[in-house]
């Protein structure tokens, strides 16, 4: 701020000092003009009542010059003695000068500043310093006097330009004074347009401090709309997906956490059994086994789930792409799960209106309509459907699946493709799911750039909608 | 911004207010001078004792009637003056020389022509021979007395011009002429005017007629006659009762004079009465009562200073009068005191040849005010002094009491024969001083010095043939008396060291 500060002082004084230049040189040009025409009237003038030694005439011109310029008139003769003064001072003298001694020595004219109040003499000229302090400044004009074409003296004529010096001086003052004025508003305005700038800033940097320091829940004001409440709104949006993510990995490392504690706390209640109860039935130590196999199992299939999720999240997993027929996959899969609907007392129905061919790996494909179908089966009481149906809707294929199941809360459908969510804990983990399932059916359709929603009435049941973009050829 | 910047900005700063300090046209302070004064040529030196006047010569131009003209012709010659001689006799010599020839005078030697020429206090009085100023006619008087006021006229120092004839004022047109101020530019239209003036004031009751007089006061110390010029209102042919209470009335414009005239009007037994003598001389009689000796011994007015005063302004203005009688308590007046000596008047008759050397002159000295500058004092003085630089230096050293808050320059012990000579050569005057004097003044200021150079400058350069004065101690050139006034030069006078006054000052 002191730098932007500095910057408008210099340029103020270069303004200011250029301007206070230009008005004295032309106010002190002005007066030179003026004196010359004065000094050189009165040289013609003087030149035969010098002569003649004419003085009533000579006071009388030098006089009313003086008098109608207010200014003041010296004549000297060739020696450069003050013949006549206006003010009766220096008659009789020898007018050291150096304007006087030039035009004496053939300059036809000369120019000169003299302070005479602190010299009291015209001896030395002086500098309009405006530094110092200068009581009587004066302009002395001289100019040769002629008579036949001889040189007999010299006109000179002194004009007080004092008025004119005290006028630069006061304009300079003034200037200085309005420099102040102005760099104390600069310094104000800065301070307060700065902190317009520089608020949101902090603001921005209090929250990346706050983040960094763990507080995910850190947010900025927003205020306006410029560029700042932009950057806020943009910083938000991102702690806010910062916090969800986060949200999220923490929840789905509670569910990992849990999914897998569980069978393994089984299994260490089985076996421990096996260790400390002796004898143990031989029969029972068997189920036991069994038991603990199955927990092996279910751990197992957690565990490829995760791995099969972590492969998609890490961009690892390569489809295997092929022209494939979404007709002979639904009804392959409907034969694989047709035991288990009797089983179950479901029946499941296909419909297909047309053949529909995609561009899909197979087996991942599978596992999505196996994965969805299977669930329809375990989650519909037995007498209910499941129904199945395959259509093309403009360029995409649609695979409608549709039972009369229990259905899901309206609270617990945004959530069923998360990972690990349960909408009933119990019964989800009794019928075996690791609850990655719909999240691994989620991510297949994404793959393949198709869409998966979910919509159900609870009690009625539940309809999943897979959308997968059929070949460009169909 | 970074720390180099700033620096860079401060020092910009820093820059930009020294050069302010400067406005454009700024000259170099403590310029020492580069060109010296050039000095004055080295004079040799001259020891200088009295008054010395140079012989010069100078261009006049003389007006003059050519034959059969009714107007006045101006020619340019070069009139020689010598030592001893004035411009304006001299002048008045190539002129009568010039008329003589033209035929406007008769043909005499012009010593015949001229009597006698009194110049004082700017008016010449120029009394011509009765041979010279015998005329054929009003008109050739008139072109007469013309071509010696113009030619006069243009002369420096010449403010008035009477003419007179064997001592008497000639008439013109039957009526008096008086003292010519102005130059005559058509004499043809100035005859017509006088003959007008002269029907009608002859004629008419009411008419009147205005002529410059020249009026003659005593001066307050009492040795001399001063003139002074008047314009008087004449409304009838009773010149004499109006110049009398001019002269009652006092001086105007001389301040170093005073009236002799008793201001009682009962003082004055009668009007004057002109009457011609058995001799056929032209007499006014001017009766006084017999209370006029106790006026002038109460006044402490010499009785010659009013007689004389009445005479001269008489005899120089009236026609034809050859003398003034002045009777008291009826009684003429035969002889009066003048100093030690004894004026004797022949059938109380007094002639202005009686007077006239007591008609002095005056000179402006100057003198120190108590301001620090000059006053300008007329002291009365003969006409001889009046137009001595030594004497007129030697009056002013003598001036014991110059007038109220007035000083003499000198410094003390400064004698009038410090005063070793002057002398005048084309127009300066260079001032010998002793080496007294230059030591006597050793002692004065700066202001003193400076007063003291001016005071002696400025009453030299009153004199019409001075323009400018250099000084000199023992015949050589100084610098300076004491510090300041340059002295190796002539210089001018300082009209500006001059401060307003009136004061008078007569010379003992």
């Amino acid at each position: 701020m002191l730098s932007y500060l500095l910057i408008i002082v210099v340029a103020f004084s270069a303004v200011a000092i250029s301007l206070i230049q230009l008005v004295g040189e032309y106010f002190f040009n002005q007066r030179i003009r003026d004196d010359q025409r004065i000094a050189e009237t009165l040289a013609e003038q003087t030149g035969e009542s010098l002569v003649s030694l004419d003085m009533d005439t000579l006071y009388t011109l030098a006089r009313g010059t003086a008098d109608e310029n207010a200014g003041r008139v010296l004549v000297v003769d060739a020696y450069g003695v003050v013949q006549l003064d206006t003010q009766s001072l220096l008659t009789g003298t020898r007018f050291y000068n150096q304007e006087v001694a030039n035009v004496l020595s053939g300059a036809q004219r000369d120019y000169g500043f003299y302070d005479s109040g602190a010299s009291g003499n015209f001896w030395l000229r002086s500098a309009l310093s405006f530094y110092e302090n200068v009581s009587s400044m004066n302009g002395l004009y001289a100019h040769a006097i002629f008579s036949a074409d001889r040189q007999v003296g010299a006109a000179v004529y002194i004009s007080t330009v004092q008025e004119i010096y005290e006028n630069l001086h006061s304009i300079q003052w003034k200037i200085l004074s309005w420099l102040v004025v102005v760099a104390l508003l600069v310094l104000i305005l800065s301070m307060f347009v700065m902190r317009i700038f520089t608020r949101p800033i902090g603001e921005l940097s209090e929250g990346i401090r706050k983040m960094t320091g763990g507080d995910l829940s850190a947010r900025v004001n927003v205020r306006g709309k410029n560029e700042f409440s932009e950057l806020a709104r943009a910083f938000n949006s991102m702690s806010e997906k910062i916090e969800a993510l986060d949200k999220t990995r923490s929840q789905f490392v509670s569910n990992a956490s849990h999914e897998l504690k569980t069978p393994l706390s089984t299994m260490k209640i089985l076996i421990e059994t096996l260790l400390y109860q002796d004898p143990m039935d031989p029969a029972m130590t068997k189920d036991f086994l069994g038991d603990v196999n199955a927990e092996i199992d279910r751990l197992n299939r957690i565990v490829s789930d995760l791995l099969t999720l972590v492969n998609m999240d890490s961009g690892g997993m390569q489809l295997n792409l092929t022209d494939m027929s979404l007709n002979d996959l639904l009804e392959e899969q409907v034969k694989r799960l047709l035991p288990l609907a009797r089983e179950n007392g479901i029946e499941i129905n296909l419909t297909m209106k047309e053949e529909v061919r995609v561009s899909g790996d197979s087996l991942k494909l599978q596992q999505v309509i196996y994965n969805v179908i299977d669930n329809a089966i375990k989650y519909t009481p037995r007498g209910g459907e499941v129904e199945t149906t395959l259509a093309r809707s403009g360029r995409k294929a649609v695979i409608r699946i549709a039972d009369t199941g229990i259905g899901i809360p309206a609270e617990d459908l945004p959530h069923i493709f998360d990972r690990f969510y349960r909408v009933d804990k119990a019964r989800s983990r009794a019928t075996g799911g690791t609850g990655l399932g719909l999240s691994i059916v989620k991510q297949i359709v994404q793959m393949h750039g198709g869409d998966i929603r979910a919509s159900s009435a609870e009690g009625k049941g539940t309809t999943f909608e897979i959308e997968l973009p059929v070949q460009q050829a169909q | 911004m970074n720390t180099r910047l700033q620096r860079v900005a401060a020092l910009m700063l820093i820059c930009l207010l020294s050069l302010s300090g400067c406005a454009s046209g700024a000259q170099v302070a403590g310029d020492e001078m580069q060109r010296a004064l050039p000095d004055p040529p080295t004079i040799e030196d001259a020891q200088i004792l009295g008054d010395v006047r140079d012989p010069y010569t100078r261009d006049v131009t003389l007006y003059y009637a050519v034959e059969n003209s009714l107007d006045l012709t101006g020619i340019t010659r070069a009139v020689e003056v010598n030592p001893n001689e004035t411009l304006i006799s001299q002048t008045l010599l190539e002129l009568l020389k010039t008329l003589s020839g033209t035929g406007a005078l008769r043909t005499v030697s012009s010593s015949e022509q001229l009597i006698d020429l009194e110049y004082s206090c700017g008016t010449v009085c120029v009394n011509l021979t009765l041979e010279a100023g015998a005329r054929q006619s009003d008109q050739d008087g008139l072109l007469l007395c013309a071509a010696i006021a113009d030619t006069l006229l243009g002369l420096e120092g010449v403010e008035a011009v009477n003419i007179l004839a064997g001592g008497r004022s000639e008439a013109v047109c039957a009526l008096p002429l008086g003292a010519i101020n102005e130059p005559s530019d058509n004499i043809s239209a100035l005859y017509a005017q006088l003959q007008s003036e002269e029907s009608r004031f002859l004629t008419e009751q009411t008419a009147s007629i205005s002529r410059n007089v020249i009026l003659y006061f005593p001066s307050s110390d009492g040795g001399y006659l001063l003139p002074e010029l008047r314009e008087l209102t004449f409304d009838s042919d009773d010149y004499a009762s109006v110049i009398l209470d001019a002269l009652k009335a006092g001086p105007m414009e001389r301040d170093c004079c005073f009236s002799a005239m008793p201001g009682n009007q009962e003082l004055l037994s009668d009007a004057p009465r002109l009457w011609i003598s058995d001799a056929g001389e032209r007499v006014i009689d001017v009766n006084f009562s017999q209370m006029l000796p106790n006026y002038l011994a109460f006044a402490g007015v010499d009785a010659w200073q009013l007689y004389g005063s009445v005479a001269l302004s008489l005899c120089s203005f009236l026609p034809e009068l050859d003398a003034v009688r002045i009777c008291v308590d009826g009684a003429p007046v035969e002889t009066c005191a003048l100093g030690e000596a004894q004026l004797q008047f022949e059938g109380g008759l007094m002639r202005r040849s009686d007077f006239s050397a007591r008609i002095g002159s005056s000179a402006m000295l100057y003198f120190a005010d108590s301001d620090g500058g000059l006053r300008r004092v007329e002291c009365a003085m003969s006409r001889s002094a009046a137009v001595s630089p030594k004497r007129i230096l030697a009056e002013m050293i003598l001036a014991e009491d110059p007038g109220s808050g007035l000083t003499s320059v000198f410094p003390d012990g400064i004698l009038p024969e410090d005063i070793l000579g002057v002398e005048i050569s084309g127009n300066i005057a260079v001032v010998n001083l002793s080496g007294s004097f230059y030591s006597r003044c050793q002692l004065l200021d700066a202001s003193g010095e400076r007063r003291l150079i001016y005071a002696m400058i400025n009453s030299l350069t009153e004199l019409v043939d001075v323009g400018a004065v250099r000084f000199i101690v023992e015949g050589r050139s100084i610098d300076t008396m004491v510090q300041s006034i340059y002295l190796r030069t002539p210089l001018l006078p300082d009209p500006g060291i001059v401060h307003d006054g009136d004061n008078t000052l007569s010379e003992n």
